[in-house]
Protein backbone atom coordinates (compact mmCIF):
# COMPACT_ATOMS: atom_id res chain seq x y z
CA UNK A 1 0.00 0.00 0.00
CA UNK A 2 1.66 3.36 -1.01
CA UNK A 3 2.26 6.23 1.57
CA UNK A 4 0.20 9.27 0.51
CA UNK A 5 3.48 10.89 -0.84
CA UNK A 6 3.49 8.24 -3.27
CA UNK A 7 0.15 8.01 -5.09
CA UNK A 8 -0.61 9.78 -8.03
CA UNK A 9 -2.92 12.86 -8.13
CA UNK A 10 -3.58 15.27 -5.50
CA UNK A 11 -3.73 13.75 -1.91
CA UNK A 12 -4.32 16.21 1.02
CA UNK A 13 -2.01 15.65 3.96
CA UNK A 14 -3.83 17.74 6.33
CA UNK A 15 -6.18 20.83 6.22
CA UNK A 16 -6.53 23.67 9.28
CA UNK A 17 -8.05 26.86 10.29
CA UNK A 18 -5.39 28.98 11.53
CA UNK A 19 -6.87 32.03 13.65
CA UNK A 20 -3.64 33.95 14.65
CA UNK A 21 -0.39 33.92 13.52
CA UNK A 22 0.75 31.18 16.19
CA UNK A 23 -1.62 28.79 14.02
CA UNK A 24 -0.33 29.73 10.70
CA UNK A 25 3.49 28.69 12.23
CA UNK A 26 2.55 25.77 13.92
CA UNK A 27 1.28 24.53 10.54
CA UNK A 28 4.59 25.60 8.96
CA UNK A 29 6.22 23.25 11.51
CA UNK A 30 4.13 20.25 11.35
CA UNK A 31 4.70 20.27 7.20
CA UNK A 32 8.69 20.48 7.96
CA UNK A 33 7.99 17.30 10.82
CA UNK A 34 6.32 14.96 8.25
CA UNK A 35 8.86 16.04 5.99
CA UNK A 36 11.40 15.29 8.03
CA UNK A 37 10.05 12.22 9.04
CA UNK A 38 9.18 10.50 6.17
CA UNK A 39 11.23 9.81 3.52
CA UNK A 40 9.22 9.11 0.46
CA UNK A 41 7.51 12.86 1.28
CA UNK A 42 9.22 15.25 -1.57
CA UNK A 43 10.79 17.99 -0.05
CA UNK A 44 10.04 20.91 -2.30
CA UNK A 45 7.13 22.96 -1.29
CA UNK A 46 5.51 25.85 -3.24
CA UNK A 47 3.60 27.81 -0.84
CA UNK A 48 0.68 30.03 -2.60
CA UNK A 49 -1.24 32.49 -0.90
CA UNK A 50 -1.93 36.34 -1.67
CA UNK A 51 -0.10 39.10 -0.27
CA UNK A 52 -0.15 39.27 3.72
CA UNK A 53 -1.88 35.79 3.66
CA UNK A 54 0.88 34.75 5.98
CA UNK A 55 3.39 32.96 3.90
CA UNK A 56 6.13 34.23 5.43
CA UNK A 57 4.84 33.23 9.29
CA UNK A 58 4.40 29.45 7.93
CA UNK A 59 7.82 29.56 6.16
CA UNK A 60 9.54 30.85 9.79
CA UNK A 61 7.54 27.72 11.23
CA UNK A 62 8.86 25.62 8.84
CA UNK A 63 12.30 26.83 8.82
CA UNK A 64 12.42 26.78 12.35
CA UNK A 65 10.77 22.87 13.37
CA UNK A 66 14.15 22.40 10.60
CA UNK A 67 16.23 24.95 12.02
CA UNK A 68 16.40 25.55 15.29
CA UNK A 69 16.91 29.03 16.40
CA UNK A 70 18.32 30.15 13.38
CA UNK A 71 16.60 34.14 12.70
CA UNK A 72 14.27 33.88 9.31
CA UNK A 73 14.66 36.38 7.14
CA UNK A 74 12.23 37.48 3.88
CA UNK A 75 13.71 36.19 0.73
CA UNK A 76 11.82 39.37 -1.02
CA UNK A 77 15.28 40.63 -2.44
CA UNK A 78 17.51 38.02 -1.89
CA UNK A 79 15.65 35.57 -3.85
CA UNK A 80 16.79 32.45 -1.86
CA UNK A 81 17.55 32.54 1.82
CA UNK A 82 19.96 29.34 2.39
CA UNK A 83 19.60 27.60 6.04
CA UNK A 84 22.24 24.78 6.18
CA UNK A 85 21.27 22.60 9.11
CA UNK A 86 21.72 18.78 10.68
CA UNK A 87 18.82 16.26 10.41
CA UNK A 88 19.39 13.07 12.25
CA UNK A 89 23.10 13.41 11.54
CA UNK A 90 22.62 14.50 7.64
CA UNK A 91 23.30 17.61 6.47
CA UNK A 92 20.85 19.59 4.69
CA UNK A 93 20.29 22.87 3.28
CA UNK A 94 16.65 24.42 3.83
CA UNK A 95 16.31 27.01 1.03
CA UNK A 96 13.41 29.51 0.93
CA UNK A 97 12.46 31.18 -2.50
CA UNK A 98 10.64 34.32 -3.07
CA UNK A 99 9.98 33.61 -7.10
CA UNK A 100 7.85 36.78 -7.09
CA UNK A 101 10.57 38.55 -9.45
CA UNK A 102 11.84 35.69 -11.33
CA UNK A 103 11.00 35.75 -15.23
CA UNK A 104 12.43 33.15 -17.19
CA UNK A 105 14.80 30.60 -16.88
CA UNK A 106 17.49 32.82 -17.18
CA UNK A 107 16.70 34.69 -14.02
CA UNK A 108 16.15 31.51 -12.45
CA UNK A 109 18.85 30.10 -13.56
CA UNK A 110 21.18 33.27 -12.51
CA UNK A 111 19.74 32.92 -8.61
CA UNK A 112 21.38 29.57 -8.31
CA UNK A 113 18.43 27.52 -8.48
CA UNK A 114 19.79 24.61 -10.20
CA UNK A 115 22.96 24.10 -7.79
CA UNK A 116 20.21 23.35 -4.68
CA UNK A 117 20.70 19.46 -4.24
CA UNK A 118 17.96 17.42 -5.50
CA UNK A 119 15.50 15.21 -2.93
CA UNK A 120 16.74 14.49 0.32
CA UNK A 121 19.71 16.48 0.73
CA UNK A 122 17.93 19.70 0.53
CA UNK A 123 14.02 21.32 1.58
CA UNK A 124 13.15 23.99 -0.66
CA UNK A 125 10.04 26.10 0.79
CA UNK A 126 9.22 28.64 -2.83
CA UNK A 127 6.64 31.30 -2.30
CA UNK A 128 4.94 32.83 -5.85
CA UNK A 129 6.06 29.25 -7.27
CA UNK A 130 3.40 30.05 -10.41
CA UNK A 131 6.44 32.18 -11.50
CA UNK A 132 8.75 29.35 -12.14
CA UNK A 133 5.82 26.79 -13.11
CA UNK A 134 8.37 25.72 -16.15
CA UNK A 135 10.75 24.60 -13.05
CA UNK A 136 8.68 23.01 -10.32
CA UNK A 137 9.64 19.11 -9.53
CA UNK A 138 6.39 17.00 -10.77
CA UNK A 139 6.52 15.38 -7.33
CA UNK A 140 6.28 18.53 -5.09
CA UNK A 141 3.94 19.94 -1.52
CA UNK A 142 1.49 22.38 -2.33
CA UNK A 143 0.69 24.25 0.74
CA UNK A 144 -1.88 27.02 -0.17
CA UNK A 145 -3.46 29.75 2.05
CA UNK A 146 -6.64 31.69 1.26
CA UNK A 147 -9.11 33.21 3.72
CA UNK A 148 -12.20 30.99 4.97
CA UNK A 149 -14.79 31.59 2.61
CA UNK A 150 -18.19 32.85 3.60
CA UNK A 151 -20.01 30.22 3.16
CA UNK A 152 -18.25 27.88 5.64
CA UNK A 153 -20.51 26.02 8.00
CA UNK A 154 -21.46 27.79 10.67
CA UNK A 155 -19.08 27.97 13.66
CA UNK A 156 -16.12 28.17 11.66
CA UNK A 157 -13.77 30.23 13.26
CA UNK A 158 -12.49 33.29 10.90
CA UNK A 159 -9.17 33.02 9.71
CA UNK A 160 -6.67 31.76 7.11
CA UNK A 161 -7.61 28.08 5.77
CA UNK A 162 -4.34 26.23 5.05
CA UNK A 163 -4.29 23.24 2.88
CA UNK A 164 -1.08 20.90 2.25
CA UNK A 165 -1.56 18.31 -0.06
CA UNK A 166 1.19 16.32 -2.05
CA UNK A 167 1.18 16.69 -5.83
CA UNK A 168 2.44 14.00 -7.99
CA UNK A 169 1.96 14.84 -11.74
CA UNK B 1 56.13 27.91 -14.89
CA UNK B 2 54.52 28.00 -11.37
CA UNK B 3 50.59 27.58 -12.30
CA UNK B 4 48.24 28.11 -9.29
CA UNK B 5 45.06 26.24 -10.48
CA UNK B 6 41.63 26.09 -8.96
CA UNK B 7 38.11 24.18 -9.84
CA UNK B 8 34.49 24.89 -8.11
CA UNK B 9 32.24 24.01 -10.60
CA UNK B 10 31.02 20.90 -8.89
CA UNK B 11 30.40 19.13 -5.73
CA UNK B 12 34.23 19.18 -4.82
CA UNK B 13 36.43 22.44 -4.22
CA UNK B 14 39.73 21.75 -4.68
CA UNK B 15 43.59 23.40 -5.65
CA UNK B 16 46.91 22.56 -7.08
CA UNK B 17 50.17 24.11 -7.20
CA UNK B 18 52.49 22.85 -10.18
CA UNK B 19 56.16 23.91 -11.05
CA UNK B 20 55.15 22.75 -14.98
CA UNK B 21 54.19 18.95 -14.81
CA UNK B 22 55.71 18.86 -11.49
CA UNK B 23 52.60 18.82 -8.89
CA UNK B 24 54.00 20.63 -5.94
CA UNK B 25 51.11 20.45 -3.41
CA UNK B 26 47.29 19.71 -4.01
CA UNK B 27 44.38 19.48 -1.71
CA UNK B 28 40.81 19.09 -2.17
CA UNK B 29 37.52 18.92 0.14
CA UNK B 30 33.99 17.72 -0.31
CA UNK B 31 32.10 17.90 2.37
CA UNK B 32 28.99 19.95 1.51
CA UNK B 33 30.12 23.32 2.17
CA UNK B 34 29.69 26.25 0.01
CA UNK B 35 32.86 26.86 -2.34
CA UNK B 36 33.23 30.59 -0.96
CA UNK B 37 33.96 29.37 2.51
CA UNK B 38 36.30 26.54 0.98
CA UNK B 39 38.16 27.11 -1.91
CA UNK B 40 40.29 30.75 -0.63
CA UNK B 41 41.50 28.25 2.39
CA UNK B 42 42.50 25.43 0.44
CA UNK B 43 44.25 27.94 -1.79
CA UNK B 44 45.90 29.36 0.93
CA UNK B 45 46.80 25.63 2.66
CA UNK B 46 48.34 24.68 -1.39
CA UNK B 47 50.41 27.98 -1.30
CA UNK B 48 51.60 27.33 1.96
CA UNK B 49 52.53 23.99 2.01
CA UNK B 50 54.35 23.84 -1.40
CA UNK B 51 56.19 27.31 -0.03
CA UNK B 52 55.34 30.09 -2.71
CA UNK B 53 53.91 32.82 -2.35
CA UNK B 54 50.92 34.29 -4.93
CA UNK B 55 53.53 37.35 -6.15
CA UNK B 56 55.67 34.33 -7.05
CA UNK B 57 53.02 32.70 -9.75
CA UNK B 58 53.53 32.76 -13.52
CA UNK B 59 50.05 31.37 -14.53
CA UNK B 60 46.67 31.63 -12.29
CA UNK B 61 43.88 28.70 -13.52
CA UNK B 62 40.44 27.86 -12.72
CA UNK B 63 38.35 26.07 -14.73
CA UNK B 64 35.80 28.02 -16.25
CA UNK B 65 32.70 26.15 -16.55
CA UNK B 66 30.54 24.41 -17.50
CA UNK B 67 29.25 23.39 -14.46
CA UNK B 68 27.27 24.62 -10.82
CA UNK B 69 26.18 28.49 -11.79
CA UNK B 70 27.50 29.71 -8.57
CA UNK B 71 30.50 26.97 -8.17
CA UNK B 72 31.55 28.66 -11.39
CA UNK B 73 31.23 32.19 -10.70
CA UNK B 74 33.02 31.34 -7.10
CA UNK B 75 36.39 29.60 -9.05
CA UNK B 76 36.52 32.69 -11.77
CA UNK B 77 36.01 35.53 -9.33
CA UNK B 78 38.79 33.73 -7.06
CA UNK B 79 41.00 33.73 -9.88
CA UNK B 80 40.12 37.44 -11.04
CA UNK B 81 40.78 38.75 -7.50
CA UNK B 82 44.16 36.88 -7.12
CA UNK B 83 45.57 38.37 -10.35
CA UNK B 84 44.22 41.75 -10.73
CA UNK B 85 46.45 44.47 -11.37
CA UNK B 86 49.75 41.41 -10.78
CA UNK B 87 49.76 41.62 -14.63
CA UNK B 88 50.09 37.65 -14.58
CA UNK B 89 48.06 36.09 -17.27
CA UNK B 90 45.42 33.70 -16.31
CA UNK B 91 43.70 30.58 -17.96
CA UNK B 92 40.06 29.19 -17.98
CA UNK B 93 39.91 25.73 -18.66
CA UNK B 94 36.80 23.76 -19.30
CA UNK B 95 36.04 21.25 -16.51
CA UNK B 96 34.95 18.70 -19.17
CA UNK B 97 38.38 19.23 -20.95
CA UNK B 98 40.21 19.00 -17.21
CA UNK B 99 38.46 15.96 -16.86
CA UNK B 100 39.23 14.48 -19.87
CA UNK B 101 42.66 15.03 -19.17
CA UNK B 102 43.04 13.02 -16.92
CA UNK B 103 41.52 10.16 -18.59
CA UNK B 104 43.47 10.54 -21.16
CA UNK B 105 46.60 10.15 -19.27
CA UNK B 106 45.27 7.02 -17.58
CA UNK B 107 44.22 5.31 -20.82
CA UNK B 108 47.02 5.86 -22.75
CA UNK B 109 49.01 4.17 -20.05
CA UNK B 110 46.97 0.98 -20.30
CA UNK B 111 46.61 0.97 -23.61
CA UNK B 112 46.45 -2.37 -25.43
CA UNK B 113 48.08 -2.55 -29.16
CA UNK B 114 45.21 -3.74 -31.94
CA UNK B 115 42.54 -2.24 -29.82
CA UNK B 116 40.01 0.38 -31.04
CA UNK B 117 41.10 3.82 -29.18
CA UNK B 118 38.93 4.06 -26.13
CA UNK B 119 36.53 7.30 -26.83
CA UNK B 120 36.52 9.63 -23.21
CA UNK B 121 33.20 10.85 -22.26
CA UNK B 122 33.08 13.09 -19.36
CA UNK B 123 30.13 13.77 -17.92
CA UNK B 124 29.07 16.87 -14.92
CA UNK B 125 24.38 16.44 -14.07
CA UNK B 126 23.10 20.24 -15.53
CA UNK B 127 20.01 18.80 -13.74
CA UNK B 128 16.23 19.32 -15.72
CA UNK B 129 17.61 15.71 -17.48
CA UNK B 130 20.59 16.49 -18.65
CA UNK B 131 24.86 16.57 -18.45
CA UNK B 132 26.87 18.93 -19.68
CA UNK B 133 29.28 16.47 -21.80
CA UNK B 134 31.46 16.41 -24.96
CA UNK B 135 33.77 13.91 -26.61
CA UNK B 136 37.31 13.03 -26.96
CA UNK B 137 39.69 10.35 -27.52
CA UNK B 138 43.50 9.86 -26.06
CA UNK B 139 46.22 11.27 -28.65
CA UNK B 140 49.50 10.23 -26.80
CA UNK B 141 48.48 10.80 -23.20
CA UNK B 142 46.30 13.82 -23.80
CA UNK B 143 43.05 14.50 -24.74
CA UNK B 144 41.58 15.53 -27.99
CA UNK B 145 38.87 17.08 -28.29
CA UNK B 146 36.16 15.44 -30.66
CA UNK B 147 33.12 17.79 -29.52
CA UNK B 148 32.23 21.20 -28.53
CA UNK B 149 31.22 21.42 -24.56
CA UNK B 150 26.87 20.90 -24.43
CA UNK B 151 24.17 20.33 -22.35
CA UNK B 152 22.64 17.41 -23.61
CA UNK B 153 19.79 14.70 -22.80
CA UNK B 154 21.07 11.07 -22.18
CA UNK B 155 19.08 9.96 -24.86
CA UNK B 156 21.56 12.33 -27.38
CA UNK B 157 24.21 11.00 -26.13
CA UNK B 158 23.53 7.55 -26.28
CA UNK B 159 22.44 8.30 -29.95
CA UNK B 160 25.51 10.31 -30.83
CA UNK B 161 27.90 6.91 -29.71
CA UNK B 162 25.30 4.33 -31.33
CA UNK B 163 24.60 5.85 -34.49
CA UNK B 164 27.48 8.10 -35.67
CA UNK B 165 30.14 5.98 -37.37
CA UNK B 166 32.87 7.68 -36.26
CA UNK B 167 32.25 6.36 -32.42
CA UNK B 168 30.21 2.79 -33.25
CA UNK B 169 31.95 0.05 -31.48
CA UNK B 170 34.46 1.75 -29.24
CA UNK B 171 34.90 1.63 -25.98
CA UNK B 172 33.95 4.36 -23.78
CA UNK B 173 35.95 5.25 -20.61
CA UNK B 174 33.46 7.58 -18.70
CA UNK B 175 34.37 10.54 -16.07
CA UNK B 176 33.03 13.02 -14.31
CA UNK B 177 30.25 12.66 -10.68
CA UNK B 178 27.19 12.27 -13.73
CA UNK B 179 28.43 9.34 -14.76
CA UNK B 180 26.87 7.23 -12.26
CA UNK B 181 23.94 8.70 -13.01
CA UNK B 182 24.23 8.30 -17.10
CA UNK B 183 25.18 5.15 -17.24
CA UNK B 184 21.88 3.18 -17.22
CA UNK B 185 20.81 5.07 -20.45
CA UNK B 186 24.11 4.74 -22.35
CA UNK B 187 24.94 1.64 -25.07
CA UNK B 188 25.51 -1.16 -22.70
CA UNK B 189 28.50 -2.87 -22.47
CA UNK B 190 30.77 -0.56 -24.04
CA UNK B 191 31.15 1.95 -20.99
CA UNK B 192 33.65 1.89 -18.21
CA UNK B 193 32.82 3.54 -15.17
CA UNK B 194 35.45 5.57 -13.49
CA UNK B 195 37.34 4.90 -10.37
CA UNK B 196 36.61 7.17 -7.71
CA UNK B 197 39.27 9.35 -8.11
CA UNK B 198 38.28 10.04 -11.48
CA UNK B 199 34.58 10.87 -11.01
CA UNK B 200 36.29 14.51 -9.89
CA UNK B 201 37.96 17.14 -11.61
CA UNK B 202 41.52 17.03 -10.82
CA UNK B 203 43.17 20.49 -9.83
CA UNK B 204 46.18 18.97 -11.30
CA UNK B 205 45.60 18.47 -14.99
CA UNK B 206 43.75 21.65 -14.67
CA UNK B 207 46.86 23.35 -14.13
CA UNK B 208 48.34 20.87 -17.39
CA UNK B 209 45.25 22.27 -19.43
CA UNK B 210 46.00 26.18 -18.95
CA UNK B 211 49.69 25.39 -19.12
CA UNK B 212 48.92 24.15 -22.71
CA UNK B 213 46.70 27.17 -23.34
CA UNK B 214 48.85 29.45 -22.48
CA UNK B 215 51.68 27.82 -25.01
CA UNK B 216 48.68 28.30 -27.42
CA UNK B 217 48.46 31.68 -26.61
CA UNK B 218 45.48 31.21 -25.32
CA UNK B 219 45.84 32.72 -21.68
CA UNK B 220 44.31 36.15 -21.08
CA UNK B 221 43.86 39.35 -18.70
CA UNK B 222 42.89 39.04 -15.57
CA UNK B 223 39.75 41.47 -16.56
CA UNK B 224 39.20 39.09 -20.06
CA UNK B 225 38.68 35.81 -18.49
CA UNK B 226 35.03 35.05 -18.09
CA UNK B 227 32.91 31.93 -16.82
CA UNK B 228 30.96 29.63 -19.52
CA UNK B 229 27.63 28.41 -18.43
CA UNK B 230 26.73 26.44 -21.21
CA UNK B 231 23.01 27.16 -20.87
CA UNK B 232 20.61 25.17 -22.06
CA UNK B 233 19.38 26.35 -26.19
CA UNK B 234 17.37 28.85 -26.38
CA UNK B 235 15.02 25.78 -28.36
CA UNK B 236 15.14 23.55 -25.86
CA UNK B 237 14.04 25.77 -23.19
CA UNK B 238 10.73 26.72 -25.58
CA UNK B 239 10.23 22.92 -25.84
CA UNK B 240 10.39 22.16 -22.05
CA UNK B 241 8.19 24.87 -21.46
CA UNK B 242 5.51 24.09 -23.82
CA UNK B 243 5.58 20.89 -22.79
CA UNK B 244 4.20 21.93 -19.70
CA UNK B 245 1.35 23.87 -21.37
CA UNK B 246 0.88 27.52 -22.27
CA UNK B 247 -0.74 28.43 -19.03
CA UNK B 248 -3.53 30.64 -18.35
CA UNK B 249 -3.31 34.23 -17.38
CA UNK B 250 -4.11 35.26 -13.95
CA UNK B 251 -3.65 38.44 -12.02
CA UNK B 252 -2.18 38.65 -8.59
CA UNK B 253 -2.82 41.08 -5.99
CA UNK B 254 -0.20 43.46 -7.08
CA UNK B 255 -2.36 44.06 -10.07
CA UNK B 256 0.73 42.32 -12.46
CA UNK B 257 0.00 39.84 -14.54
CA UNK B 258 1.28 36.43 -13.75
CA UNK B 259 1.32 33.07 -16.00
CA UNK B 260 0.31 29.69 -14.50
CA UNK B 261 0.46 26.23 -15.95
CA UNK B 262 -2.89 24.63 -16.56
CA UNK B 263 -1.72 21.45 -13.91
Amino acid sequence: MPSAAEMSGTVTLFETVSENVRDTGLAGAKLAGMIRDDPSMPSFVCLRGDLGAGKTVFARGFIGALCPGVRVRSPSYTLINEYPCRIGGRRIRVCHMDAYRINGYDDLFSTGFYDIPEGRDSAVLCEWPEKIYFALPERRIEAVISPVPADAPAGTPEGRKITVSVVNE
Amino acid sequence: MTVLACDSCSGTASAALCDGSRLISEASVTNGNTHTETLMPLIETVLRTGGVSVSEIDLFACTSGPGSFTGVRIGVATVKGLALGRGVPCAGVSSLEALAYAAAAEAAASAAAGCLPPLILPLLDARRGQFYTALFEPDGGLPLRLTDDEALDIGKISSMLAEDGRYAGRPVLLCGDGAAAALPGLPAGRCVMPPPHRSFISPYYVAQAALAAHSRGQSVTDAALLPSYLRIPQAERDRLEKLKGPGTAGTNTEGTTSTEANK
